[in-house]
Formats: structure tokens, sequence, C-alpha cells
């Protein structure tokens, strides 16, 4: 993740000269300050997918617990509905609106159809993902 | 009416090392960055390292990243990157080897364009049905590397062929439909060629010559899912 | 006819993208079936077992897992080759990847037919 890190090498247009290479620099894919909205839009689906694919996991996971039979889901299942695991729920719904949508965008420009529509795409990402997001985090504290 | 602005300038030696340095500049708001670092040399520091030529943004060779993007000083004027009393902070080239100071090693640059053959595409104009506005044509490239810097995947993929090597392939198949080498088309259609690109569209946001690389990178993606499509369900072409 | 040349990567991004759009559906029916169809929003165990064993809803559980392990490896494996990794390490990364997704999808096939077997 470090972005000082940096090494001398020979310089392949200055023979006999040393050069400075900067290291890896992931930091930058975190990094949509200043940047465009095409920036943010990359940002958006490394975190959000990055999060799915860890919830992907724990969710298979907690889903063993059905192999304890109907005492150990069900105590599950009752801490599951209370209001920090909604809210949870609700950084899910996020996560799952913000890469669904954005992913549309991406593939509307990947293939070509919409490239000069990039900015006004990720405009209504981002309205349509509120909006959804909103509405199903009152669907979920009403239920 | 002169503005007083802080320059703090990254530099770099090899005997050296990096660090910082803070110069006062006292520059009209109309000036150039460039200039303003000039004015650096001329009259506070003649030890500093950096490159330019034309000062009109023709040869490519000045740019820099000022304020965390990648620009062209010779044509970005103080009053578009700072207000009075500002602060410029001034790096040289991302995701290039520094030489010293500002000066970055161009050969990352080079070295993609020479794996596609740097192909040298004459002037076209746009091609038929293209309306005038659209006419991003990669004859306009003029090797300054901005995109490369801005470039979030070049960050940490040495192997990505990067924006304007891309761009100039894309050209190549429009004007000559398809007349790519094998080696180049390898080079190309390749997971560190057109599809590592994330569509971040930086190198298009910091081109300063109207080339739009990202928007070629999609259309040479286009090209290709749309043609391994039609070879999947049978189709001749 | 241009003669054949390697080509590598062009499928990885078509079926992500083919993926993806599938998961768009899938997702929507499988948060729907779990917080808005049940009375009070998620199963009881006793719940689970009849859903389960419906064979629509098996078959589009089913689907679903397969389709989002996929572009869910599909992806990590996407941003590892960002890191500029060399060849050798891009196929381990590869084959590591095959592996913990086909035991990924069997373990998800097999917690569904045990559930099954409980009903």
């Amino acid at each position: 993740m470090s972005s000082t890190e940096e090494y001398l090498e020979e310089s392949k247009t200055y023979p006999g000269h040393k050069v400075r290479r900067p290291g890896s620099q992931v930091s930058r894919w975190f990094a949509p300050w200043k940047r465009g909205l095409g920036t943010w839009g990359f940002v958006l689906n490394r975190v959000a997918g990055l999060g799915l694919v860890l919830y992907l996991f724990l969710h298979l996971a907690v889903l063993s617990l059905l192999t304890r039979g109907q005492e150990g889901w069900d105590a599950f299942i009752t801490l599951a509905k209370s209001p920090l695991f909604l809210l949870l729920d609700v950084v899910l719904l996020a996560g799952i609106l913000g890469h669904g949508l954005n992913g549309l965008r991406v593939a509307l420009i990947g293939t070509g159809l919409l490239v000069r529509w990039h900015r006004p795409l990720f405009i209504a990402v981002a309205v349509i993902a509120v909006l959804g997001l909103v509405a199903g985090a009152l669907l979920f504290f009403s239920a | 009416m002169s503005w007083q602005i802080t320059y703090k300038i990254k530099r770099y030696h090899p005997d050296q090392g990096s660090r910082v340095d803070t110069f006062q500049v006292e520059i009209e708001p109309e000036r150039t960055v460039l200039d303003g670092i000039e004015l650096i040399w001329a009259k506070q520091d003649r030890t500093l390292v950096f490159r330019h030529a034309c000062h009109h943004a023709s040869c490519g060779s000045c740019g820099l990243v000022v304020n965390g993007v990648e620009v062209l000083p010779c044509i970005k004027l103080i009053q578009d990157a700072t207000t009075d009393g500002g602060t410029l902070e001034v790096e040289p080239l991302r995701n290039f080897p520094v030489v010293a100071d500002l000066v970055v090693d161009m050969a990352p640059f080079f070295e993609r364009m020479q794996l596609i053959g740097m192909p040298i595409v004459g002037p076209t104009g746009p091609l038929p049905g293209q309306e005038p506005d659209e006419y991003t044509a990669f004859e306009n490239c003029i090797e300054c590397g901005l995109c490369l810097s801005a470039c979030p995947v070049v960050a940490t993929d040495s192997k990505y062929l990067g924006p304007a090597a891309l761009a100039a392939a894309e050209r190549v198949i429009e004007v000559s439909e398809g007349r790519l080498s094998d080696e180049v088309l390898a080079a190309v259609d390749n997971e560190h060629g057109l599809w590592r690109c994330h569509a971040a569209f930086e190198c298009s946001e910091v081109c300063p010559s109207n080339v739009d690389p990202a928007g070629r990178i999609m259309a040479l993606r286009r090209r290709m899912t749309f043609e391994r499509l039609r070879r999947l369900v049978g189709a001749k072409g | 006819m241009r003669s054949e040349y390697e080509r590598r990567g062009g499928w990885s991004w078509i079926t992500q993208v083919i993926s993806g759009l599938l998961l768009i559906v899938l997702v929507g029916l499988h948060m729907i079936a779990q917080h808005f169809i049940v009375e009070g929003g998620l199963r009881t165990y006793q719940d689970v077992l009849a859903y389960v064993s419906d064979p629509v809803i098996f078959t589009l559980e089913i689907l679903f897992l397969v389709v989002v392990t996929y572009h869910a490896l599909l992806g990590v494996r996407s941003v590892l080759f960002d890191l500029g990794l060399s060849e050798a390490q891009e196929r381990r990364v590869t084959q590591i990847l095959v592996v913990i997704g086909l035991l990924t999808i069997g373990y998800g096939v097999w917690l569904s037919l045990y559930l099954i077997g409980q009903a």
C-alpha cells in the first residue's frame, strides 16, 4: 500500500544514470480526490466489489449455522433482526446498488455504446442508488 | 497586478535523495505555471532541473503533476491553477522513473509505442460519417505522457499497454480497416492490453491534445467484443 | 482473413459483463425473497427448509450461487492481475481461484441438498 517506497534503477534513456522508480502505488486505486467522475466510478466499483466478495463468503459461512438445526438458526435470526444487523443490511444494499448500477454503466461504456455519456451516466447511477437505498432502508426497518 | 504564489517543488537527485523545496514567487495570474518555474530557476535556484521547449503545448516535453493533477505547465495559467496567495505543489509525472527533480525518463511511454510498432498515422481528418466534434484522432498526440501518469492501472501494472498505445492501435484499425500485424494484435488484444482498462477515463481527462484515449480503448473493446461474439455464432467476417 | 494470434482476456471481460447483468436480476430476486416475502422479513429454520425444497427456488438459488461465485472470483482475479504479477504468478492465482470457486459451489450445493433432506 506504500506510495513512498522508491528504488533506483539504471536509466534506459540515459545510460550510466540512476533513476528513481516509484514502488507499487496500490493506494491510488482508492484515491479519487481531485480526479474525474470516471475515477469515482472505478473506485466505487472496486471498493464495493471487494466488500461484496467479503460479504459473500461471510454469508456462506453464516449459512453453515443451518446444519445445527432449528435452535442454532432461529437464535441467529433473532439477532439478525436487531437494528444493528438491519443497519449492516443497509450497508450491503448500498454496495449492491452501487456496484450493480455502476457495473451496468461500465457495460454500456465498455461495449462502446454510450462512451460519451459516461459522466451523466455516473450521476444517474448515483441518484438512482441513493433513492433505492433510502427506499430499501425504509422497507428493512418497517418490515 | 502580481500574485504571491508558493511553489512547493519535489526535488530529487541520485546522490541527495528526495525532498520538497519551497519558493515564493511574485507573478501575474495570466502567466503560466511554467513561467513561474523558470522565474525560480532564473532568480532563486539554478540547480532546479526541469524540461521544456516550445511553450505552447506542441512539443509535449514539460508535463508535470501540479496540485495532484497532470498538466502541461506551459499552457496552465496561474489563475486557473490556484488563487492569490495560493500554493502550487509541483511533482514530476507519475509512473515514470525520475531522472532528476522534475525530469522523468520517458522510456515507459516509448517502449509501449514500440510494442505496437510506433505507428505513424498521417493526418486524415474525420472519417466518413464522423461528426467534426467526434474527431478525436490519435494524430493529435504530442507524446507528453500525461495519460500514462494519470492512469490508475499503469500505477500498479507495469505490463499494461496503457492509453496512448491502445489509442494509436485503434486509430490504425480505423484508418486502415483492421490491418494490424499478429504481433501487435497479440499485445493489444491481451489481458494486459485493451481488457485491462477499468474506464476511469483519467487519460482523457488530462490529455492536452483531445486524443480521448479512453474513448478509443472503449471503441477497441467494442470492436473486439463484437468480433468475438460474431465468431462464436459462426458468422463469417 | 486474419491469421490466429494469441488472444487473451477478452472472454473474461465479456463473461464478467454477462454474469454481472444476470446478477442484477438474480440478486434482486434473492433480496426480495429473503426480506419481503415471509412475514417479519427473514426466514426461521422451518421456513428455510420449505423455501429451499421448492424446485424452482432451488434451481434459482443454485444458479445464483454459481454466477455470483464466478463473478466475484473473476473480479478478485482482475484486481490481483492489476498488481502486475509474473506469468507464473498469474497462472497460480487462476488455479487457486478455480479451486476456491469449485469448493464454494460444492459447499452451497451440499448445504442445500442437506437441508432438503431435513425437510
